[in-house]
């Protein structure tokens, strides 16, 4: 992989307990959820800054709804 | 990042797949809108934009008499981005690609922004020079005396436009 | 850009050839498409326009841009591109991405290596050509995809979409599970591989 820079974190209990819960339940250890966090954020941004949307469909109504990040 | 594949585990079992065909990946829902635009949800007048814009880069670069790579070094851009942008006018080129185009080729970086479809500001004037521009022009090299006269007809809207500002 | 050597089977001479396996599809790998594929690729739609067939049973991936594919790719982290080179020649292309979940009941939820795009070279194909040259090109791909999963701590887990006529291959050489026909990827059988199967595909030669 290329060459890795360290970064500490500063979070609220509430945030260290989110992020301890969603890396239990995507069996991925925290440093590796959040860059997968940040890949899925720059994934919108890409879609976003190319004038498309984002929505969310329900899969049993097939209901659209608009993720507003804007 | 390094992949170790043991040649022993490659040698040992490459006869499994022989006659056997690998291919995966669906083009159609890649190329959907949440992946590569598809021409029929873009805005028309956008793809016609591209398409002059992508045309101009590609005479401006012949009348220099550079090839795709060259102009790519000399403008210090990515060539694989430059053959995309002079070939596919659904492709929105990246920003710091228009900067550096717009050095080497000497047109306003302003103007070329707008040429790219970057920007949302355009004159009647400049949308139907570009149309025309987009018609007349033809991918062969060197350029004709047809195409010089359009490039320099387009050339001087574009100049017009920008000293107007 | 990282290279890694590997090894192809020339199935001429039958011997073992020294490969290379880029973590990037560069400008000169998508000259090298353009130069090297597509001609034959031109051949091939030629003739199967002269037989006959009609557009729909061609293979699907002949027309595959991968210059539009790689500068797309670019844009977005996620998406990781990997070129395989053997005697200065491209003999294959994959298209990773590593923003999607599994959809298996055992591992829901949990990420995996997506293969976007995979593809051999229009010489090694068996449906292009009656003496293939290079084999090996399928397996070396996606045992590239379960060690980039594994690098990534998703255990080697890997999914991807196989085309009608590669089935065979996902199910019986790679292993991978079969989830039936996705409706929203024109019908393609989606595959998976999980941690055990990829160990199992991954595991050395018996002795």
């Amino acid at each position: 992989m290329a060459e890795k820079r360290t970064m500490t974190l500063n979070l609220t209990d509430a945030e260290m307990d989110a992020l301890e819960e969603l890396a239990v339940k995507k069996d991925l250890n925290k440093t590796v959820l959040i860059r997968q966090a940040l890949r899925l954020y720059q994934m919108v941004d890409q879609r976003l800054r190319e004038g498309k949307k984002v929505f969310i469909e329900d899969e049993m109504t097939k209901a659209k709804s608009e993720l507003m990040l804007l | 990042m390094k992949v170790h594949i043991p040649k022993d585990w490659l040698l040992s079992r490459d006869h499994l797949e022989e006659g056997l065909a690998i291919g995966a990946g669906s083009p159609r829902r890649f190329a959907q809108p949440d992946a590569i635009p598809s021409p029929v949800s873009e805005d028309v007048t956008l793809i016609e934009q591209r398409l002059s814009f992508g045309r101009f880069i590609s005479l401006m670069r012949r009348k220099y008499g550079w090839t795709t790579q060259q102009l790519a070094e000399n403008a210090e851009v990515d060539a694989g981005e430059l053959l995309v942008i002079e070939n596919d006018p659904r492709h929105e080129a990246e920003l710091s690609t228009v900067h550096g185009l717009s050095k080497v080729l000497k047109v306003p970086a302003k103007r070329l922004i707008k040429m790219a479809g970057l920007a949302t500001e355009r004159s009647e004037k400049f949308a139907q020079a570009s149309l025309r521009f987009a018609a007349s022009a033809e991918s062969v090299a060197p350029l004709t005396g047809d195409e010089e006269e359009a490039l320099q007809t387009y050339l001087k809207v574009v100049m017009d436009e920008t000293d107007k500002k | 850009m990282n290279k890694s050597p590997t090894f192809l089977r020339n199935r001429k001479t039958g011997k073992p050839v020294e490969a290379e396996i880029c973590d990037e599809i560069t400008d000169q790998h998508v000259r090298l498409w353009h130069s090297s594929w597509m001609p034959i690729v031109a051949k091939a739609e030629t003739e199967l326009q002269r037989r006959g067939i009609p557009r729909d049973r061609w293979p699907q991936d002949l027309h595959w841009k991968w210059d539009d594919k790689t500068a797309w790719s670019r844009k977005v982290w996620a998406l990781k591109r990997y070129s395989l080179l053997c005697e200065g020649e491209l003999q294959g292309l994959m298209l990773i991405n590593l923003a999607k979940y599994s959809r298996l009941a055992t591992q829901v939820g949990w990420h995996i290596a997506y293969v976007e795009f995979v593809a051999t070279a229009p010489w090694n194909r068996p449906d292009l050509c009656d003496q293939p040259t290079f084999r090996g090109v399928g397996q070396t791909l996606m045992r590239t995809a379960v060690e980039v999963s594994r690098a990534e701590s998703f255990r080697g887990r890997i999914g991807l979409h196989s085309l009608p006529q590669a089935n065979e291959f996902y199910q019986k050489v790679c292993g991978m599970t079969d989830l039936g026909p996705d409706r929203s990827y024109d019908d393609l059988v989606y595959y998976e591989m999980t941690e055990a199967q990829a160990d199992s595909f991954c595991a050395p030669p018996q002795a």
